[in-house]
């Protein structure tokens, strides 16, 4: 399959990717024979804190792994006391979060690190973690909301439109007096692909069962978070981050996966090229040697012609919100849907307008412009 | 019943983390993270299960290599400091 690598990114670290791949079975990646220079030492430091990698990174030192100097034990040990100070801050707050849920009845699964660092890590200190992510069903996403607004906490952003987060969004972002930061989710991605992906099949099967502080919290199963973090490290960020490759090396390693269920998921929501995309370049950037079966599903998995437009969305620089939100209207199968978005993208609220200090001409003209280049580009 | 014959465990609504040879606290009620150091961290393994005082000594006594006499102040002061941040709970009878 064609991957185009990033041009210049924590990827092209290999130390990082070293460090990312660190106790993953079959990675090749190889780490330093001696302790590193300062200058690419600041690299790494500064690389693990951004791809919430200190854990691996102080476990590979501990382990004689990475060699490093008694400051770069201390300094890299720090660091990794800092970010699970903010874990833990985190946890309590997720704590918190799930009480006002459970006391109304409003289902949520943990998504990404707050769940994987127990469910899917040998030690829940190697995944750090900036903020809660919730899965909540996209009819009681306005409950959701509101709830948490009663508890204290503010949106990061208005919406366009009133009924845009139940129909039509990716998450809404809460955020606390204390700085902790909430992110509702509906679905995985912005986006076509992400529009694509059928809600019900994230609710129909048995969740996966973690607990905090005595709290039974319910995440997705093995399948589910194989499939977010696939969706999460192909489309999330450009240049791609490391951490979500992890994750899901972490699991696609797992000895009991169903490859068959995860294959048929990503089919139904039209995402294999996506699952394709991450897998590939999960191998390839972690080195991992091992060949599992759905690694070679995905070197063998040829895109179509729907799948090169549609990912051109998120693998570019210039990969925007605006240009995913315009290309999410080709995914929305209902006319009236489509009418509805395409009102909440060129006409949305003064609120939201204001919010980010745009007249409401200049963004009708620049989603203008976006679907017709889209078009004209397509 | 003496002091050193109460059982006690972890409390259950605590949070926390071992790095590297530190073991991060953050209780029920808190807003700060308090970090356990030395030997604190085998203390808190042990902690995972009710024990006494008395217990935890021999335990931590045998682990070191030291006499159980030397360290029973020292241990006897981390239970009251983990009593007092609340973190430990005393376990039923």
């Amino acid at each position: 399959m064609s991957t185009q690598a990033p041009e210049r990114s924590d990827l092209d670290v290999p130390v990082l990717r070293a460090v990312a791949a660190y106790g993953l079975a079959g990675s090749l990646v190889e780490m330093p024979p001696v302790p590193l220079a300062r200058d690419s030492w600041r690299t790494l430091l500064a690389g693990a804190r951004l791809q919430r990698m200190t854990g691996l990174l102080v476990q590979a030192i501990d382990d004689g792994a990475l060699p490093a100097t008694s400051a770069q034990v201390n300094e890299a040990t720090d660091l990794h006391v800092g970010a699970m100070s903010t874990v833990l801050a985190l946890e309590r707050a997720l704590v918190a979060v799930a009480d006002v849920l459970y006391g109304h009845d409003v289902p949520f699964r943990v998504l990404k690190g707050a769940a994987s660092s127990h469910l899917d890590y040998p030690d829940a200190s190697l995944r750090s973690f900036q903020d809660i992510d919730l899965l909540v069903p996209g009819e009681r996403t306005d409950d959701a909301v509101a709830l948490l607004l009663d508890a204290g906490f503010e949106r990061r952003y208005p919406p366009p439109r009133p009924d845009y987060d139940s129909r039509f969004g990716k998450a809404v972002t809460l955020v606390a007096g204390s700085g902790v930061e909430v992110d509702l989710h509906r679905t995985f991605a912005l986006g076509p692909f992400g529009q694509r992906i059928r809600l019900a099949d994230l609710w129909d099967s048995p969740p996966a069962v973690f607990s905090l502080a005595g709290v039974r919290l319910e995440a997705l199963d093995t399948e589910l978070r194989l499939l977010h973090a696939a969706y999460h490290s192909a489309l999330g960020d450009y240049p791609p981050r490391l951490v979500p490759m992890r994750d899901l090396a972490q699991l696609a390693l797992r000895a009991d996966v169903d490859f068959s269920r995860i294959r048929s998921l990503a089919a139904a929501w039209q995402g294999e090229a996506v699952l394709a995309h991450a897998v590939h370049q999960a191998w390839l950037t972690l080195e991992i040697a091992d060949l599992t079966s759905l690694s070679t599903w995905a070197d063998g998995f040829r895109r179509g012609t729907r799948d090169e437009r549609d990912l051109a969305v998120y693998l570019s620089d210039s990969a925007s919100y605006a240009g995913k939100s315009y290309a999410t209207v080709r995914a929305i199968p209902r006319m009236s849907d489509r009418l509805a978005y395409l009102r909440a993208m060129l006409m949305p609220s003064q609120a939201y307008l204001d919010d980010r200090r745009v007249g409401r001409f200049g963004r009708l003209r620049r989603g203008v412009a976006t679907v017709f280049g889209r078009e004209n580009a397509g | 019943v003496s002091p050193d014959l109460v059982r006690y465990h972890r409390d259950g609504g605590v949070l926390f983390r071992r790095v590297h040879d530190v073991v991060l606290l953050l209780g029920p009620a808190d807003q700060q993270v308090f970090a356990l150091s030395g030997a604190g961290p085998d203390l808190w393994e042990l902690l995972a299960e009710p024990i006494t005082v008395r217990d935890a000594v021999h335990r931590l006594a045998d682990a070191y290599a030291v006499p159980a006499d030397s360290i029973v102040s020292d241990v006897r002061r981390i239970f009251d400091e983990l009593s007092q941040l609340r973190v430990l709970t005393r376990a039923e009878a």
